[in-house]
């Protein structure tokens, strides 16, 4: 079996792993790639089509949208029609605060 | 009321039709009997009480103007909780969508209400339908009424054990692996897999959008085949809709001469000994009724379930990227970045078996693994799907057990993640073919634990599956 980075695929993954499931999560890993790996390996690739799909576009027709009140009542955080997430520029904010080269 | 509540679709549409009862009072009663039941048996996560009741009372007006009307109008229908539902919560069975209510209607929602149909509720699931018995959910757990110490399979269990438990007269459900047959065999139904594309995924939750499929869970043959006739069809908001329009009568004959069966042998070999049985005693019931039975060989169907999990996964891992705790669902309290809203929401909302399988899914895609696994695995589905072309040559339908064991005991404990995925193994090959299939209760074993006979038959035959179903199922002469 390959060896993996169960860190970089968490990353990728956009997951975080606490200390007290690594060990687990590293064992569940290896045996579902243990199933994987059960794949015969004198195999040539093959694209995997979906059948019966027309490439089809529709027409430029302006529909009404969902009202925005309804999708913000789904967000987590909002204010005045936005959706309120966390900082994304902070650091870099108060970098240039300080004199540094953004 | 409460005695009536066991029969067939088609019973209560000719019984409301003869007024002997309305649909309000059918729809009282199945709530009264969800109210008694369910706190036991957990197959609904949200039950709509308010709703059901005026959509019956609309229901009865219809029928009291008179004209013509769908066999469906006034029937009471449980929805498993991945189907969307507007302005009803609709959780995926998840925390991270606990308290998400859709702006909108799954297509095949829409279509069963503009047939008149009864929403009662949603019922419950694996976790973003992830699973083989309802346990991975993180809302509650269903138990199956054949056996309340047995899980009810999954991950349709809510949607079997609904209808089983007479809280819902039939049930939508979703099959990407097997879960819609699976629980169907192991709560006693009948449970359509249809081919793919040919009922809209518009609404549906998307586990893998190349594999999930819209299953219908019914007491009987007939009944499934009208409510395939009213939620099959193009969609134009579903791109993989097919255009096909196809009807699903049943003429009842149940004369099978010149049909070709062939018995799975590599399937039948992995089920146990009763299911195994019952396999036999089926076989030699189409041989009474006409038709020849043959052995035929699928022997790719071992890759074919380590290529459904890579697959399943790949594709899990890019439709549940969108869970991010920024527009909807779960967000996480403790963040001091948007990288840890984003990684704390996913991983405080999903629980370990989506996590694991979102970890599968993401190594199979990246660099230095996606030749080995994802690749790979396209071509084995390839390889299946000339294996059952090669089998429907000779033969005009396969049949199979649809699991290899019946239910297994709720709770057990496993250390190894893929010891439950090995149920799949009957399921798995018709599902990365894309072709559909059908679970028929035709069995029990020893302990009077049902036993479901799988038959598949080639893409966008439906009506064969129903036509040898109805034959060899009784229930479905009502």
């Amino acid at each position: 079996m390959k060896e993996f980075d169960i860190d970089g695929i968490a990353s990728l993954a956009h997951l975080e792993i606490q200390p007290d499931e690594r060990e687990r999560l590293v064992r569940d890993m290896e045996r579902m790639i243990a199933l994987a790996d059960r794949m015969k390996s004198e195999r040539r690739e093959q694209k995997h089509e979906i059948t019966h799909v027309s490439a089809d576009l529709r027409e430029d027709d302006i529909l009404p949208p969902i009202d925005r009140d309804i999708l913000l009542s789904q967000a987590p955080e909002s204010e005045n029609g936005y959706i309120s997430v966390t900082r994304v520029l902070k650091e870099e904010i108060e970098r240039k605060e300080i004199g540094e080269t953004v | 009321m409460k005695e009536l509540l066991g029969r067939s679709l088609c019973e209560h549409a000719v019984s409301l039709d003869k007024k002997e009862y309305s649909s309000l009072e059918l729809t009282r009663a199945f709530l009264e009997n969800i109210e008694e039941s369910d706190r036991e048996i957990g197959a609904y996560i949200t039950v709509c009480a308010e709703k059901a009741v005026s959509d019956a009372k609309r229901a009865d007006s219809i029928r009291k103007e008179g004209g013509e009307h769908s066999a469906l109008l006034g029937i009471p229908f449980a929805a498993k909780d991945n189907l969307c539902t507007k302005n009803i919560r609709t959780t995926a069975a998840s925390r991270m969508l606990e308290n998400y209510i859709p702006p909108y209607d799954a297509t095949v929602i829409s279509r069963l209400y503009s047939h008149g149909a009864v929403l009662l509720g949603k019922t419950n699931m694996d976790e973003f339908a992830m699973g083989s018995s309802t346990e991975s959910s993180a809302l509650r757990t269903t138990k199956n009424p054949a056996d309340t110490s047995r899980v009810a399979g999954g991950s349709s269990g809510g949607s079997a054990a609904a209808v089983a438990a007479n809280e819902a007269v039939f049930s939508l459900g979703s099959d990407t692996g097997g879960s819609v047959r699976q629980p169907a065999a192991f709560c006693g139904l009948v449970g359509l897999c249809p081919t793919y594309s040919r009922v809209s995924r518009y609404g549906l939750i998307a586990f893998a959008s190349s594999l999930d499929r819209v299953g219908i869970i019914t007491k009987n043959v007939r009944d499934n085949a009208l409510v395939l006739g009213a939620i099959s069809g193009h969609d134009e908001l579903d791109a993989t809709s097919n255009e096909r329009r196809d009807s699903f009568d049943i003429d009842g004959q149940s004369d099978l001469r010149g049909l070709r069966v062939g018995i799975i042998r590599e399937l039948l070999s992995a089920a146990d000994e009763s299911v195994r049985g019952c396999i036999i005693d089926s076989a030699e019931r189409l041989k009474a009724l006409g038709a020849t039975v043959t052995e035929v060989s699928l022997p790719s169907s071992d890759e074919a379930l380590s290529a459904y999990y890579v697959i399943s996964s790949a594709e899990a891992s890019a439709n549940l990227a969108r869970f991010d705790g920024v527009r909807y669902g779960l967000r996480a309290e403790d963040r001091n970045s948007v990288d840890e809203l984003i990684c704390r929401s996913r991983s405080e909302g999903f629980g370990d078996e989506v996590k694991r399988r979102i970890m599968l899914g993401t190594l199979a895609l990246s660099k230095g693994f996606v030749q080995q696994y994802y690749k790979r695995a396209c071509a084995v589905v390839q390889t299946v799907k000339r294996g059952f072309s090669e089998s429907f040559e000779i033969c005009d339908i396969l049949l199979s057990p649809t699991a290899p064991t019946v239910a297994f005991p709720l709770g057990e404990e496993r250390n190894d993640p893929t010891e439950i995925y090995a149920s799949d193994i009957c399921t798995v090959p018709s599902s990365i073919a894309g072709l559909p299939a059908i679970s028929l209760p035709l069995g029990e074993d020893a302990y009077g634990l049902p036993i479901g006979v799988q038959l598949i038959a080639p893409e966008f035959c439906e009506s064969l599956l129903y036509k040898v179903g109805a034959a060899l199922y009784d229930g479905g002469a009502k």
